[in-house]
């Protein structure tokens, strides 16, 4: 009697997982479409991190099923563009994000399509900042990171930090967990740091008279964060990385 | 691994199997792989090996760390994405900015970080004397004065970044030979006193007995940072991240407390900047994912090319609308269609064709022309473009000669036969006109003699302007006569100052005014003399009484 029930009660958890895992899936994908447009568009990482959190924030209040993710991708971009004033063009957003989408098919010509999308785009602009509650802007990682990068580096020996990517390996990195929901649920100078870390340790590099220092590098950025915390963003961090290789 | 063991034998990387990255050995830097495997230990250093199918790698001092949970990921995490982490790649260097006045604001400058780490002083001073390298820039505090130079004990670097010396008490010497000399009538030395605060540029750095030397001679500032300027600065001038760590002390604040008060840090613009400096591309952002590293979208796929493709297309559809209705004879209707496509696509080379041929046909030639013309620009090949511009350029031709501007029409002509030297037409033409030209040339000359009024069109360029240089200049004559007056005797000024108390001049309104314009003049005088010369007494006397008027 108790393993039928105990395998009632797993089932459904195991389909809940699979069908969360799937959807995180969902999500990866069509932020790899917003990443690719975004490089085409020419955006810098900043806007492009405030798309992905306008979708990621959308998607977790509703339901992937009721709307056309491509689409709320796209409108997220044009957003983003608007609220961190680098502006772009719609035009230019809908002929990239349909040509990204529709790779086999030639690029939008026709006119009444355009406008079509530009119509479906302006509907779907209102109904994100409704659900969103008009508060599109979120303090971002990238400040903190470009300062605490400048800081350290000026402390590291100049050879060192020359010749070892750290610093793209770091942006990079930021620039990728986007594909994930660890942007929601960290501080941005918790992120920044995590990301540092992470860079750090993948090259091995440590950071000079570290141990004998009074208050170790990362405590000195972030003083709220233990390196228990620092190592959880990193783990988050690698878990999105493992939804590329699932892709 | 069946990866590994072709490896092992030594043949060089296939093409890599789905799903494998790439594993081409030499596209790595060892260097770096080899760091990144003496810190993490021996496991990380057999995985690499195992994965790439090196060689036994120099085995220096791995240290050996405890397998949790954490260290596998993060070894398997490496060695997965080790051909883009390891990736050789230019060294990218850090701009070495000079801690200026103007860069305080471009984001958020702070004390050095060691200073909130609170390192120890001794291998801090240590690290400091093997760090430093001739060329930085220092501000220090002298100390005490010599015959020889002066000591100075430095307080911080402000070149290559912050960097905090003020308590590790170390003094610098700057040699007398090293001094600009500030004047004749003192020595170099006697400029300076104790207690001044300079900044200098290190000279040597000896490793072996921790000497470091100084001078304030600009030539030997390295070439980056040539314009920054040696000598005694005020506190005001010391760099910004000095004068925060010295607010630090008082103030005790945290590094995020500091960076959220700091000004510069709520700029909109650091993020760029910032990025600027630390040499970290935006333009081709960097990436770990395999999908987005190294960029791998063709260019007609970015925005600019997919708007241009757009509007091209809808430029020509246009077009062809725009023709349908010149072959119905709808020509305002053609003519709108034209401008519309050319509002989507300005440099359409049909459309302008198209517009250039419907504006030669409602017989605006210069427009026309202009169409053409751009349309050649943009495609010199274009036949038709060059067909429609031909056959225009013999119109306006045609109809310059009416008009009876034989001089550029036979320029159209020339143009026409440039763009088609085989244009049976435009030469007969321009033969045309040219005897024609000639002929008028002699006749003008003849003319010339007799005196006439009107001026002979044929006359050449440069003799028409020395007329209009001549018609000018009679005119300017009767004003300003001033620079060229005849010298006057004493006693001629003598008579005219008498002439001007007794006889003062009238009041405006009663003086009749001389209408200086309305003369009748010589145009073209036989002699050739100056024209005013040839001025008759009268009017010479006019002159002159204009003179004391304005006198």
């Amino acid at each position: 009697m108790s393993d039928s029930k105990t395998a009632r009660t797993e089932d459904p958890s195991r389909r809940r997982r699979s069908h969360h895992d799937d959807e995180e899936l969902v999500h990866f994908r069509i932020v790899r479409f917003m990443m690719e447009s975004g490089i085409k568009l020419r955006m810098t990482s900043v806007p492009m991190a405030t798309a992905a959190i306008i979708y990621h924030r959308f998607f977790s209040v509703c339901r992937l099923q009721d709307f056309d993710p491509y689409l709320i991708g796209m409108t997220a971009i044009s957003l983003a563009s608007k609220v961190e004033e680098e502006h772009l063009k719609i035009r230019d957003v809908i002929n990239v994000c349909y040509r990204t989408r529709h790779k086999d098919k030639p690029p939008l010509e026709s006119q009444t399509e355009l406008a079509d999308l530009r119509q479906a785009m302006a509907s779907c602009e209102l109904l994100i900042m409704r659900v969103l509650g008009f508060n599109v802007t979120k303090e971002l990682p990238h400040k903190y990171l470009l300062h605490y990068l400048k800081s350290l580096g000026d402390w590291m020996d100049a050879s060192v930090w020359n010749r070892t990517p750290i610093r793209d390996t770091a942006w990079a990195m930021l620039r990728d967990l986007y594909h994930g929901k660890v942007c929601l649920q960290h501080k941005a100078q918790h992120i920044a740091v995590a990301v540092l870390y992470f860079s750090l340790l993948c090259y091995g590099i440590e950071v000079p008279l570290n141990n004998q220092a009074e208050t170790e590098w990362w405590k000195v950025f972030s003083d709220d964060i233990s390196e228990e915390q620092i190592k959880n963003i990193i783990e988050q961090i690698m878990d999105v990385y493992d939804l590329e290789k699932r892709l | 691994m069946d990866l590994s063991r072709r490896f092992s034998q030594g043949s060089l990387a296939s093409p890599p199997t789905l799903g494998s990255p790439p594993t081409l050995g030499h596209l790595v830097d060892m260097t770096m792989m080899d760091v990144s495997a003496t810190f993490h230990g021996s496991s990380l250093r057999a995985r690499i090996q195992e994965e790439f199918g090196l060689s036994e790698m120099t085995v220096g001092n791995d240290t050996e760390r405890a397998m949790s949970l954490f260290q596998q990921r993060m070894e398997s995490f490496i060695v997965r994405k080790a051909d883009v982490l390891f990736q050789t790649r230019a060294t990218s260097h850090v701009r070495r900015t000079h801690a200026g006045k103007d860069e305080e604001d471009y984001y958020a400058v702070l004390p050095p970080l060691e200073l909130f780490m609170a390192v120890p002083i001794l291998p801090a001073k240590e690290r400091f004397y093997k760090m430093v390298q001739s060329g930085d820039i220092v501000v220090g505090k002298i100390v005490s004065l010599k015959d020889f130079g002066f000591f100075v004990k430095l307080l911080c670097l402000t070149s290559g970044g912050a960097r905090d010396i003020q308590d590790m008490d170390i003094t610098a010497l700057c040699p007398s030979s090293d001094l600009p000399s500030h004047g004749a009538h003192q020595r170099p030395i006697e400029y300076y006193h104790t207690n001044d605060i300079i900044q200098a540029v290190v000279k040597t750095v000896s490793a072996v007995d921790d000497r470091i030397v100084v001078s304030l001679k600009p030539n030997h500032l390295p070439q980056l940072l040539a314009d920054v300027y040696l000598g005694i600065i005020t506190s005001d001038d010391l760099p910004v991240h000095f004068r925060r760590s010295q607010d630090l002390q008082t103030s005790q604040a945290s590094y995020d407390q500091l960076l959220q008060r700091v000004w510069g840090f709520s700029n909109p613009s650091n993020v760029a900047y910032l990025g600027e400096v630390l040499d970290i591309a935006d333009k081709h952002p960097p990436s770990l994912m395999r999908g987005l590293h190294r960029c791998p979208f063709p260019q007609e796929d970015f925005a600019e090319s997919l708007r241009q493709h757009q509007s091209s297309k809808w430029a020509l559809a246009c077009v062809g609308t725009g023709v349908q209705h010149f072959k119905a004879g709808r020509h305002v209707d053609a003519m709108q269609c034209l401008e519309k496509a050319l509002t989507f696509d300005p440099e359409n080379v049909e459309a302008l064709v198209v517009r250039g041929a419907l504006y030669a046909n409602k017989n605006s030639l210069l427009r026309a022309m202009e169409d053409f013309a751009q349309a050649l620009k943009l495609n010199p090949g274009h036949n038709n473009a060059r067909k429609y511009m031909c056959d225009t350029l013999l119109a306006r031709g045609k109809q310059l000669q009416e008009e009876g501007e034989d001089e550029e029409a036979m320029t159209a002509y020339q143009r026409a036969l440039v763009i088609n030297p085989h244009l049976q037409e435009a030469s007969h033409a321009l033969e045309q006109v040219r005897t024609k030209l000639e002929n008028m040339k002699t006749v003008s000359q003849v003319d010339l003699t007799t005196e006439t009024e009107e001026v002979p069109s044929e006359l050449s360029f440069a003799q028409s302007s020395k007329e209009k240089l001549q018609k000018l200049l009679e005119v300017e004559g009767s004003s300003k006569d001033r620079s060229r007056h005849r010298k006057r005797s004493a006693t001629e000024h003598r008579m005219r100052a008498q002439a001007f108390t007794a006889h003062p001049p009238a009041a405006p309104e009663d003086r009749p005014r001389p209408t200086r314009r309305c003369k009748p003049k010589l145009r073209y005088p036989i002699t050739g003399l100056a024209p005013r010369l040839l001025l008759s007494e009268k009017e010479e006397k006019k002159e002159k009484t204009v003179q004391l008027k304005f006198g």
